[in-house]
Order: structure tokens, then C-alpha cells, then sequence
């Protein structure tokens, strides 16, 4: 209690600085004269009475040292007294303090940027309670080599009556047509069970969300709304509850809104994105009745028990799994080998960013290392030109621990200062930068630059500023006292030591950077293969907007049911869309038929069996599917092989044609040889997959193979059908020719919209940005590493041209007296350029076994190139120890022009 | 030991809070510093007080023990 009374006391008279010492020098003063007084009286002389006086007292200069450590806190005073002599010295020499400061701020501001998306990325993807309990589950056929193949109704009940989990919920992304306000629109929707919300542990800012144990088959009539949609498509209507809404043509009132902050899971922006969900049992209309074998392509999330591990939770899920195959071997053939698999949904959501994500924080990590070598190679620099202020201080009987910490707190100093720099720079520029972020990336509207961000800024620098003060700080203190003061600060043990850990640093920042300048050279080429690579389709100058037919859960209320029934709206629209001025073509497909554009949930994997061939088992090799107007081969450009395209004559009533491209054929008419066999005239079964039935599909045509899948494969097979013969839901229109990208979306909706009122008409993107986007991660990845790389090679060269420009600073006496012994200018300069040279090769050797490690871990990455592609680490080799020539040779020609004369008169 | 010695102790009774001081006038019209013991400290001293009389009674006893109460 005391002890605590007393710091704060003490801390207060720190703070307000109110100075007992005026107080005491009177109290002292009043004590000598009554002293002196009593003295004189006692008597004796004047002088006399003084001097016995000042001797019962005692030392007056140490008791108010005393009574000044007695009323303050000498650790903080004297950090203060520091930082006030490291503000001075700053000051003093502005251009290092300024290179050291920039350094810091470039260093620490990237790493925090990079920290900052992690953050919320990889740090906290959940915005959830209890994020951890988060599972999903995903059912697997490794017999027959499928994946994620779904889950049926009955097996969802033997997961929420397993005891594993408090709530399992099936979750499916779709869009609905929202329709009754001004403009139709098409919203993100979410079909899921009635538990999702409490697997979820999220509760509604109005209203409620379903009764988990709701056993409804089919739709339930409420539903829950985003609170974004609420404001948007309500104006955030108080009374909103039980109002009802259109979707699909199917009424539904709302039940409750979701809180502002709540972000739906799921794998892209779209989904989580969602603003409506609606819950339903999948087990009556529009789902069909409720079959063992009958799964649903949909996501399974759960929650676990609490305190239950995932592992645990695999050995119960396990066990179950075991006990259902023994139950019901029928539905569950031994040859397929039916497993499920936990996987924390965390792990789930961040996956395909994680790599990158963790590259740029290794790049940035190691911008900052070598950030941190070069300002301690600029304070080991000054520690020569300080030697003797150190020495003098020493010799005048300062400890070393003292002097280790005034520099320890110049360098802190120093680094903190870069840290806040850098921070700051990053929060002013917070907007400016986030434009380079991909959109895809997930929670990207949760990046914040916020304390916690501050927080991590300054652990950094004051971390590294202790670890790279730390040594040059030792390094300054030990010195030879007697040869410092005697050579004014030269030579010496230290000074050796010194030098050692200067080129010690360099060769550090030399490897480090060749690693950085390696992975970006990689990353370029890899971007560059792809962005150059044939694309086996023309995007330019086409357009593509999207629209959706309601989907209404009754079959008999929907108006464009049947193909013959959609072709209507399809021609005439597409015959509309033609007069726009500009227009020369136009097509039409599903949203899976929209190259790069479409996200994962819109490609449909069917399983497609040649006729004549066998069914290996009951799981069927399955392929992606687009359904497509005749228009859209020749809109987009692509190159017919053999056979024909769709025509007039293929309508709902005909046959069902077909055309495939070549990996396709490839694949599923390999032909007895192995050399193939023309698939076309051939038949195969397309479909048999939940509730759709299988269909007979002759292949009328093969097609060249185009990257309209994926930017990095060419060869992913893909079977097109008519859309005059099939109805698709989803369509995207295109239009190619001389249109003017901002005007046409409102001509396309009036077009469409003349022909059905109540179609959404949205997201109206040119093929060239949807490619352009499709590359987006990788071109921030890259663009960032090699901004990094280019950094860390700037930093190298300047770290370099100080080591070498001290060392002829060093040297410069011996230089001079070679020169006068008749040693020749171009001898000179060789010597000091092989003395560069050598610390690069030092440096690149390390460098390039380093950057065999880390090429080797980011092979992931890479596109077209391998991770040891050898003109990549020889070109990056060659540019970095021609850069190491290039900073040595300023210092190396000082020491060529050196004047003998002046320079030995000099010293 | 030196008066001077004092001044820095009575600060640190001061900040914990046992005695107060004031300016005041002593007796032959000096301008001087009034140190009084504030309640806590009077309780402080009792305190002190109690503890030193018990530590003095233990150590006297150590002193009247005689050979033979050991034996």
C-alpha cells in the first residue's frame, strides 16, 4: 500500500515536474543560519561557527541528490534524459536520421499493411461465436475418385441425431428474383436448413430466424433478410415484420433481419455477400422425397459439441459412417469406399488465398529484415565516428550497461519513429491502397487499420529495434580506451569486430534479397505465361449481362417451365438486343457458359457416360456442362474441329444434341488404341445426379479446346447443350461490336425488360475485365512480391555502397600511401570492386540456396514455370551482383582519385 | 551521521503519508519548516512502537537466560 502511495507520488512529481528543490535549499538554508546562530552563541568566531555548522550537516550537493532520487523515478528521468540527448543527436545529423527513419517506415508500414489483411483473413475469418466449433462436412467417394459429392436428407438426420454435433445445417447459394418493388432486382440467396442461423451462433437484430428443429419438407413461408437488403429493398421499414415479399413468384413473409455486421460464410464474395435466406426441409416440393441415395450437391456446416476437438469428432463421425455402410449396404457400395470428412470451416473459407497470402508476409518479412540490417549498418557506422565521444565518456567513469542503453534507447528511438511513420503513412493511404486488393479475397470489408494494427506496428519496430540496436549498440561501448582516445577514434579491437559484422550484414541483406528478386521473377513469369497464354476464345469487344427466370418451388406456376416456352423470350431478346446501334452479334447462354466468369457454384459437374462403354461403378466420371445458344461459338470466337455446330432444327422435340471439346473427346472417347475415336455421332448419358434424370445426348460436333474454365488449364472437359433444348434459369446475354460499354447494360434491361417486366437485368461486365479479374490474385501477389523484391534490391545496393564507401573511408590512409609508394589508379580501383564483388558472390551463394527452398515451397503458385527454372536464378544473379558492382564502384573510384598529398597531410 | 541526512527521509515519511509539514515561524522570528505527525503516522508509530518493545522484551529475555535454565 505504502510502496504504491510512494510511486505514485513520485510519479506525479514526474509528471508535473513541480521541483521540491527550491524547498529544500530554503529548508537547508534556515537549518545552517540556526545552526550558526547557536554556534556564535556557544562562542566562537564567525568563520569558525560556519565551518562546524556546514560539518554537522554534511554534504549538502549529495543530500539534495538524495532527496531528488528520494521524490522521482530515476529509470523514467533518465530514459527521459535519454531520449531527449537521442532527439539532440537525431537532429544533429538529419540525413541519417532521416535514411534510418524512411527505412523503418517503408519496412514496418509493408509488413503492418500485409499484417493487416491477415488479420482479418486468415487471423479472424469467422466473425462468429466460438469459431473454432465450426466444421464441414464433406462426403467423399475415394473408390470411384469423387469428391465432395454431396449429402441426402436421411443422412443429414443421422448427422443431427449423431450426438456430435449441437446443430448440422445444409447451406445452398443461389439468386432469386425479388420482384414488387420499382425494379425487380435479383438478389444472393441462401437455401438452408432451419438450424442454420444456430449453427451459425448468430441471432437476428429484429425478428427471429426458425425454429432449429422445424421439420417442414418443402419451403418454409419465412424468411430472413440481410439487414443491407432491408435498407435497400424496405427503407428500413420498422414494421417490416410479417410483411410479405415476392421471390421467384412464390410469397414468403419476413421473419427476421440480420445485424448490420453479420457477413454470411461461404467460398466467394458473392456468397458471402448473401441478403436473403430461406429454410426448408429438402424433403417435399421442389426437393425430391427424401432417398438414402438421393444427395444434394449442397455445403454441410455444423457445429460441434462444446469442448469436443475435431479429431475426436472424425473418430466419432467415423464410427458412425462404419455403422451406416453395415446398416444399409445397398446405398452404400463397398467399392466406393464412402467416407466423410470434417474439415474446421475456417480452413474452408481461406484456403485458396492462404498460399498467397502467406508468400507476400514471407516477402514483406523480409523486407523488413533487411530494413533492420541496413539501419544497423548505419548505426554500426556511426559507432565508428562516435568512438571517441564513447570513449571520453567511458574514461570519464560512465558504466557500459549505461552507455548500452542510452544508445539501445537512440536506436529504439530511431526504429519507433519508423514504426509510427509507417503506420501512418498506411492509415492516410488505407483507401488508396485497399483499391489494389483483389475483391475476391474473403472479408475483405473487414481489413481494418485499426489499434490493433498500431499495436503490431509498434511490437515490430521496437522488436527490431532491440535486436539490430542490440549488437552495433555493444559493438560502440567496447573499445580500447587508451588507443581510442590516442588515435582520435580509429583502429582498435572494436573497430575489426565491427567491420566483421558490417560485412556480415551485408551478405545477409545480399541473400535476402536474391531469395526476394527470385520468388518475384517467378511470380512474373509465371503471371506473364498466363496473361499471354491462347486463350482458344476471342474476349474482345464482348459484353456480357445477366438475367434469371423465376424459379417458383410449384412447377405449374412457372411461365418458362419448358424449353419451348423460354425460347420464346430467348429470340426475341436476342432479336431486340441485334437493333442496338452497334451490336453485330449476339448470343446467349447459362451462367455457366460465361468464360472465367462464373464462380464455383455455377459450375455443374455432371457425370456423362459414353454409350457402349461400362459403368465402372455406380459413380460416373463427371464433366462440366454449359447450355448455350447456337449464336455463342461464333460470338466468342471458338474454332470448330469436326462435325456441326447447334442449328435451327434442334429444338425440344428433336433428338438432344451435343458438342463437346477436345478434352473431352480425349477423355471419354479414348478409342481402343489409346489414339482416340471421333466421338461424333456417338451417344452418351449425360446426368443422373440427384433429382435430374439421366438423358440420352448425341454429339453432334467437336470444338478446339479454350481456357473458358480456367486461365491455368486448357484441358478441363466440357460438354455444351442447346438451349432451345434445354431451360437454364441463369442466363447471361452477350453482345459483341462497337457498343459503348456504359450505355448498353440500360439498353439490354430495356430490351429485356420490354419483353418480361418482371426480370432482374444485372452485372453487365466486358469479357475483358472478367478475364482481367480472373487473374487479379495473382497479379496482386506478384505485383507486390516484385515491389518488395525491387525494395529489398534497392536497400542491398545502398547497404553495399555504405560498406564499401566506409571501408575506403577506413582505409584511405593505406590507399594514400600505396598511391605515393607508385601503385597504380586502375590497381586501386580493382582492388576495392573486387572487395564488392566478393561480399555479392558471399551474399548470392547463400542467397541462391535460399531461394531453392523457397521456390521449392511456393511451387503452388507458380503457372508454366518450374520452381528451379534456371535462366529466372541466373538472370536474377547476374542483376543482383551487377548491382553490387555498380554501388561499389562510386566509393571504389573516390579511392582511385584520392590525393596522396592531402590525404596524409590530413590526418 | 550528518543532520543533513534527514531532509531526504522526512520526504519519503512525507510521500508515504505519516507525517505533514508546513511553513510556519519558530520562536526567534526564523521563517522554518514544521514537520506534525499526521493520524496515520500516529498509528505508524504505536505500531512501531509495540513491535520495537516486543523485539526488546524477546532479546532481554535472551539475555537473563542462565546456564542452568538450559541445562
Amino acid at each position: 500500500m505504502k510502496l504504491l502511495r510512494r510511486f505514485f507520488i513520485r510519479l506525479t512529481n514526474l509528471a508535473t515536474r513541480r521541483s521540491a528543490d527550491q524547498r529544500l535549499r530554503e529548508e537547508m538554508t534556515e537549518h545552517l543560519a540556526f545552526q550558526i546562530e547557536e554556534n556564535v552563541r556557544a562562542g566562537m568566531s564567525l568563520t569558525e561557527a560556519q565551518r562546524q555548522a556546514a560539518i554537522k550537516f554534511g554534504a549538502s550537493e549529495a543530500i539534495r541528490e538524495h532527496h531528488h532520487a528520494e521524490q522521482s523515478l530515476p529509470l523514467i528521468e533518465n530514459l527521459m534524459i535519454d531520449l531527449q540527448f537521442a532527439f539532440r543527436m537525431l537532429r544533429k545529423s538529419p540525413g541519417f536520421a532521416f535514411v534510418a527513419i524512411a527505412t523503418m517506415a517503408l519496412g514496418v508500414g509493408a509488413t503492418t499493411a500485409i499484417y493487416s489483411v491477415i488479420d482479418a483473413t486468415l487471423l479472424h475469418p469467422l466473425p462468429y461465436p466460438h469459431p473454432s466449433e465450426l466444421v464441414r462436412i464433406e462426403a467423399n467417394l475415394p473408390g470411384v475418385g469423387a469428391h465432395d459429392v454431396g449429402i441426402s436428407i436421411p443422412e443429414l438426420r443421422d448427422l443431427q441425431n449423431s450426438g456430435i454435433f449441437q446443430y448440422v445445417s445444409l447451406s445452398f447459394y443461389g439468386t432469386n428474383n425479388l420482384t414488387g418493388s420499382a425494379q425487380p432486382a435479383s438478389i444472393a440467396s441462401k437455401s438452408v436448413s432451419p438450424s442454420y442461423f444456430w449453427v451459425l451462433g448468430v441471432d437476428p437484430q429484429l425478428g427471429r430466424t426458425w425454429d432449429p428443429h422445424d421439420a417442414t419438407p418443402g419451403f418454409l413461408p419465412e424468411v430472413v433478410i440481410s439487414d443491407g437488403l432491408w435498407k435497400r429493398a424496405f427503407g428500413a421499414d420498422p414494421h417490416i415484420l410479417g410483411k410479405s415479399v415476392r421471390l421467384d413468384n412464390d410469397v414468403y413473409t419476413v421473419a427476421g433481419i440480420m445485424p448490420a455486421s453479420f457477413r454470411d460464410q461461404g467460398q466467394t464474395s458473392d456468397e458471402r455477400n448473401a441478403d436473403l435466406w430461406a429454410a426448408a426441409g429438402f424433403a417435399g416440393d421442389p426437393a425430391p422425397p427424401p432417398m438414402r441415395g438421393t444427395r444434394f450437391p449442397f455445403e454441410t456446416i455444423a457445429r460441434l459439441q462444446p469442448g469436443l476437438s475435431p479429431e475426436a469428432a472424425q473418430g466419432r463421425l467415423d464410427a458412425l459412417v462404419a455403422s451406416l455402410k453395415k446398416q444399409y449396404p445397398a446405398d452404400y457400395p463397398a467399392q466406393s469406399v464412402w467416407t466423410l470428412h470434417l474439415t474446421p470451416l475456417a480452413e474452408t473459407l481461406v484456403g485458396n488465398v492462404r498460399q498467397s497470402l502467406i508468400l507476400l508476409f514471407g516477402a514483406v518479412g523480409l523486407v523488413l529484415l533487411i530494413g533492420s540490417v541496413n539501419v544497423a549498418n548505419l548505426l554500426l557506422a556511426r559507432a565508428s565516428s562516435r568512438g571517441r565521444e564513447m570513449a571520453v565518456r567511458q574514461a570519464l567513469g560512465a558504466a557500459k550497461t549505461r552507455l548500452i542503453r542510452q544508445l539501445l534507447t537512440e536506436s529504439l528511438l530511431l526504429f519507433v519513429l519508423g514504426g509510427i511513420g509507417g503506420f501512418a503513412v498506411l492509415f492516410c493511404a488505407r483507401k488508396f491502397l485497399l483499391q489494389f486488393v483483389p475483391e475476391n479475397l474473403p472479408r475483405l470489408n473487414d481489413i481494418s487499420i485499426g489499434w490493433g494494427v498500431l499495436a503490431f506496428a509498434i511490437v515490430v519496430s521496437v522488436a527490431a529495434g532491440t535486436i539490430f540496436g542490440l549488437a552495433p549498440a555493444w559493438l560502440t561501448t567496447r573499445l580500447n580506451l587508451t588507443a581510442t582516445l590516442r588515435q582520435e577514434g580509429r583502429g582498435g579491437n572494436g573497430s575489426r569486430q565491427r567491420s566483421r559484422l558490417r560485412h556480415v550484414l551485408v551478405i545477409g541483406e545480399l541473400a535476402l534479397s536474391l531469395v526476394l528478386m527470385v520468388a518475384a521473377g517467378l511470380l512474373l513469369r509465371s503471371f506473364w505465361d498466363l496473361f499471354k497464354v491462347q486463350l482458344g476464345f476471342n474476349p474482345t469487344r464482348v459484353l456480357s449481362i445477366e438475367t434469371s427466370l423465376p424459379n417458383p418451388n410449384d412447377p405449374k406456376t412457372d411461365i418458362y417451365h419448358t424449353a419451348t416456352q423460354e425460347a420464346v423470350l430467348l429470340r426475341e431478346v436476342l432479336r431486340r438486343n441485334r437493333t442496338i446501334p452497334g451490336v453485330e452479334e449476339t448470343a446467349v447462354s447459362d451462367r455457366a457458359g460465361i468464360p472465367l466468369g462464373h464462380s464455383q457454384n455455377d459450375r455443374r459437374a455432371v457425370p456423362l457416360l459414353p454409350e457402349g462403354q461400362e459403368v465402372k461403378s455406380s459413380q460416373l466420371p463427371q464433366i462440366d456442362t454449359a447450355i448455350v445458344s447456337p449464336e455463342y461459338f461464333h460470338l466468342l470466337g471458338m474454332t470448330p474441329l469436326r462435325g456441326r455446330l447447334f442449328a435451327d432444327q434442334d429444338l425440344e422435340a428433336t433428338p438432344r444434341v451435343a458438342v463437346i471439346n477436345q478434352a473431352a473427346a480425349r477423355t471419354y472417347w479414348p478409342g481402343k488404341d489409346g489414339n482416340g475415336e471421333d466421338p461424333v455421332g456417338k451417344r452418351a448419358r449425360l446426368g443422373g445426379l440427384g433429382r435430374q434424370r439421366p438423358e440420352w445426348v448425341t454429339i453432334v460436333g467437336v470444338i478446339a479446346d479454350a481456357r473458358t474454365e480456367s486461365l491455368a488449364d486448357a484441358g478441363i472437359p466440357q460438354i455444351y447443350l442447346d438451349i432451345y433444348q434445354r431451360p437454364a434459369k441463369f442466363l447471361a446475354f452477350y453482345v459483341r461490336g462497337q457498343v459503348d460499354p456504359s450505355a448498353i447494360p440500360a439498353q439490354v434491361r430495356t430490351q429485356i425488360q420490354s419483353v418480361d417486366a418482371e426480370l432482374p437485368v444485372f452485372r453487365a461486365e466486358t469479357l475483358d475485365d472478367v478475364l482481367s479479374s480472373s487473374l487479379s490474385v495473382r497479379r496482386f501477389s506478384m505485383e507486390m512480391v516484385a515491389l518488395f523484391a525491387a525494395t529489398a534490391l534497392l536497400l542491398a545496393a545502398l547497404g553495399i555502397y555504405g560498406t564499401i564507401s566506409f571501408l575506403v573511408n577506413e582505409q584511405s590512409r593505406e590507399i594514400a600511401i600505396r598511391l605515393a609508394l607508385g601503385a597504380q589508379r586502375p590497381d586501386i580501383l580493382r582492388r576495392v570492386l573486387r572487395h564488392g564483388l566478393n561480399l555479392a558472390a558471399v551474399g548470392a551463394g547463400i542467397g541462391l540456396a535460399g531461394a531453392f527452398i523457397v521456390s521449392h515451397l511456393m511451387a503452388g503458385l507458380l503457372y508454366g514455370v518450374s520452381p528451379y527454372d534456371l535462366s529466372t536464378f541466373a538472370g536474377v544473379t547476374v542483376v543482383l551482383t551487377a548491382v553490387a558492382i555498380a554501388a561499389s564502384y562510386v566509393p571504389a573510384r573516390r579511392a582511385m582519385r584520392l590525393d596522396p598529398i592531402t590525404t596524409l597531410h590530413a590526418e | 551521521m550528518n543532520q543533513g541526512t534527514l531532509y531526504p527521509l522526512l520526504l519519503k515519511l512525507e510521500h508515504e503519508g505519516t507525517i505533514a509539514s508546513k511553513w510556519g515561524t519558530s520562536e526567534n522570528n526564523r521563517k522554518a519548516r514544521f514537520y506534525s505527525l499526521t493520524a496515520a503516522g500516529r498509528k505508524q508509530l504505536q505500531t512501531e512502537t509495540r513491535d520495537w518493545e516486543q523485539t526488546a522484551a524477546i532479546i532481554a529475555r535472551f539475555f537473563n537466560v542462565k546456564g542452568e535454565d538450559l541445562a
